[in-house]
């Protein structure tokens, strides 16, 4: 009676064992193939994803000149796209207009800011997906003023210099008797990326505002700077100024004054308004504060620094508005055991771009 | 011994070498597995993409206008792709002209020196040794009339020795 018992028992833990062992083995192959299985799926679904943002415009179309569609204003975009429109569509090409919208820094207040999680609301990826989208130019310009000179370098991301590069300065700048000019001045970069830019015939220094347009086969960037002046931006094909706390603003806006310099990428230089009218604006009141906005209704889309002057207060004011460059534009920081990068180059306003794509799942 | 004993004796046994085949069987199938996520068929594609980018990119600015008109453009291209392509991508680029002959394109390189960013010595490690290689190309007529075909190979750096 006793040895059946014995068997039953050992035939018992043999097969516990064999099933622990079992799952033991099965469980990490399953899982390390779901986890590859998720992962190509996310890589199908970041490529997909890069695409639509990259080469489809959104709907509208232009949505990225349509002021109705603002930071608080949203429902007018059906669909998520940087692409140009039509009329300047080109592979990997992005509306500058568009790529504005992703721009909002500490330095840089933008009323038209489209949240990311709301591009992501739009693109339907909110619940499943979180993603970051960041650009960097190929090439960088640094730059400053010296005396009548601007000392420009050019350097990749890695701080490498890059020689023979073709530098073409644009100045504007308030003469001594308080009009604005412009002078161009070319060059071209040395062994050690640095190209010294001279303007030394200008006969007023004080209040200049400038952009640097480098190309180095079609390699393109561009930088801004200047001095004693009232920086703003522009945003698609308008200037948006926060003037000083406390301007009159709507003094302000009459006393503004052509003629009103665009620097484009092919254009160097454009006079947009030869007449002496002042130039029409609006105030725009959101999330507690004010915007003068000043439409550019026919200037080329790829425009990059518009000038115009301005009298606050009895002194006469250079108003210099640059086109931002876009950052980092992301849901949240990067997460997730399984995520997935891709690199692209675009152009954006003239500027070469490279563009890093991370894609994550929220649930992991 | 029993006959009782016996068969319990032979139950074990069976249970024993039951257990033993299904391990085994367990053990072999982790070592033949292939694994689903090979990262050189993951990220071929994305060269791909990346190669034509790049192309692409050359190609709208008009940077194969000046093949014709410059001397040393084989060096400008060369630093050119070096700044557009990430860091750890090796490259190759042949630049053909093409003549139309009838039915038939004949193909002939018009780069007098090597536009990439491998050493000629190491060039054919450098590529057989990557993980992950692919190639675009592309068809472009200058502002001239000239007919290029654009052939770029790119890899990625690092691999293991074969």
């Amino acid at each position: 009676m006793v040895q059946p018992i014995y068997e039953y028992v050992f035939s018992g833990l043999v097969v516990v064992l064999m099933v622990s062992t079992s799952i033991s083995t099965i469980f990490p192959i399953t899982l390390a193939h779901l986890s590859q299985t998720s992962s190509l799926q996310l890589q199908g679904n970041a490529r997909n994803i890069l695409d639509k943002l990259l080469l489809t415009p959104g709907d509208p179309y232009d949505w990225g000149t349509d002021l109705s569609i603002n930071s608080s204003q949203s429902d007018g975009l059906r669909d998520f796209g940087l692409a140009g429109s039509l009329t300047f569509n080109t592979l990997y090409r992005l509306d500058p207009s568009k790529v504005e919208r992703l721009i909002n820094t500490s330095t840089i207040d933008n009323p038209y800011y489209i949240p990311p999680k709301r591009a992501a609301e739009i693109m339907g990826l909110e619940k499943e997906f979180g993603f970051s989208l960041s650009f960097e130019p190929v090439l960088q310009i640094s730059s400053h003023i010296l005396n009548k000179t601007i000392v420009t370098r050019v350097t990749t991301p890695e701080t490498i210099p890059v020689a023979n590069v073709n530098v073409t300065a644009v100045l504007i700048r308030l003469n001594s008797a308080n009009e604005e000019e412009f002078e161009i001045a070319t060059s071209s970069t040395d062994w050690n990326g640095t190209a010294v830019l001279d303007f030394s015939g200008a006969d007023n220094f004080d209040s200049v505002a400038y952009i640097i347009l480098s190309d180095y086969y079609n390699i393109q960037t561009r930088t801004v700077g200047g001095s004693n002046l009232i920086e703003a931006v522009l945003i698609g094909n308008n200037i948006v100024v926060k003037y000083p706390i406390g301007t009159d603003l709507e003094e302000t806006i009459s006393n503004s004054r052509s003629p009103l310099y665009t620097v484009g990428k092919r254009t160097y230089i454009g006079e947009f308004e030869s007449s002496s009218a002042s130039i029409s604006a609006y105030q725009l009141d959101t999330g507690g504060k004010t915007f003068v906005i000043y439409p550019l209704s026919n200037a080329d889309p790829d425009i990059s620094l518009a000038t115009f002057i301005t009298d606050i207060e009895g002194e006469t004011k250079l108003i210099a508005a640059f086109r931002p460059f876009p950052t980092t534009y992301e849901t949240g920081p990067i997460a997730g055991s399984t995520r997935h990068t891709l690199i692209r180059l675009v152009e954006v306003a003239g500027v070469s771009m490279r563009v890093k794509f991370h894609i994550w799942r929220l649930s992991e | 011994m029993t006959h009782g004993s016996r068969t319990g004796q032979f139950r074990i046994l069976e249970v024993v070498f039951a257990a033993v085949i299904l391990s085994s069987t367990y053990s072999v199938a982790i070592f033949i597995m292939e694994p689903a996520n090979n990262p050189a068929i993951r990220t071929s594609d994305d060269m791909e993409i990346l190669a034509f980018n790049v192309l692409n990119h050359m190609v709208q600015g008009g940077t194969f206008d000046r093949v014709t008109t410059e001397e040393n453009w084989e060096d400008g291209i060369k630093i050119a792709i070096t700044r557009l392509m990430p860091p750890g991508t090796y490259f190759n680029m042949t630049i053909f002209n093409a003549t139309i002959n009838g039915p038939s394109a004949m193909l002939t390189p018009l780069n007098t020196s090597p536009i990439t960013n491998v050493q000629a010595a190491e060039a054919l490690q450098a590529f057989q040794r990557s993980p992950e290689i692919s190639s675009s190309t592309l068809t472009y007529t200058t502002k001239n009339g000239q007919f290029l075909v654009l052939r770029i190979i790119v890899a990625a750096a690092g691999g293991v020795s074969q």
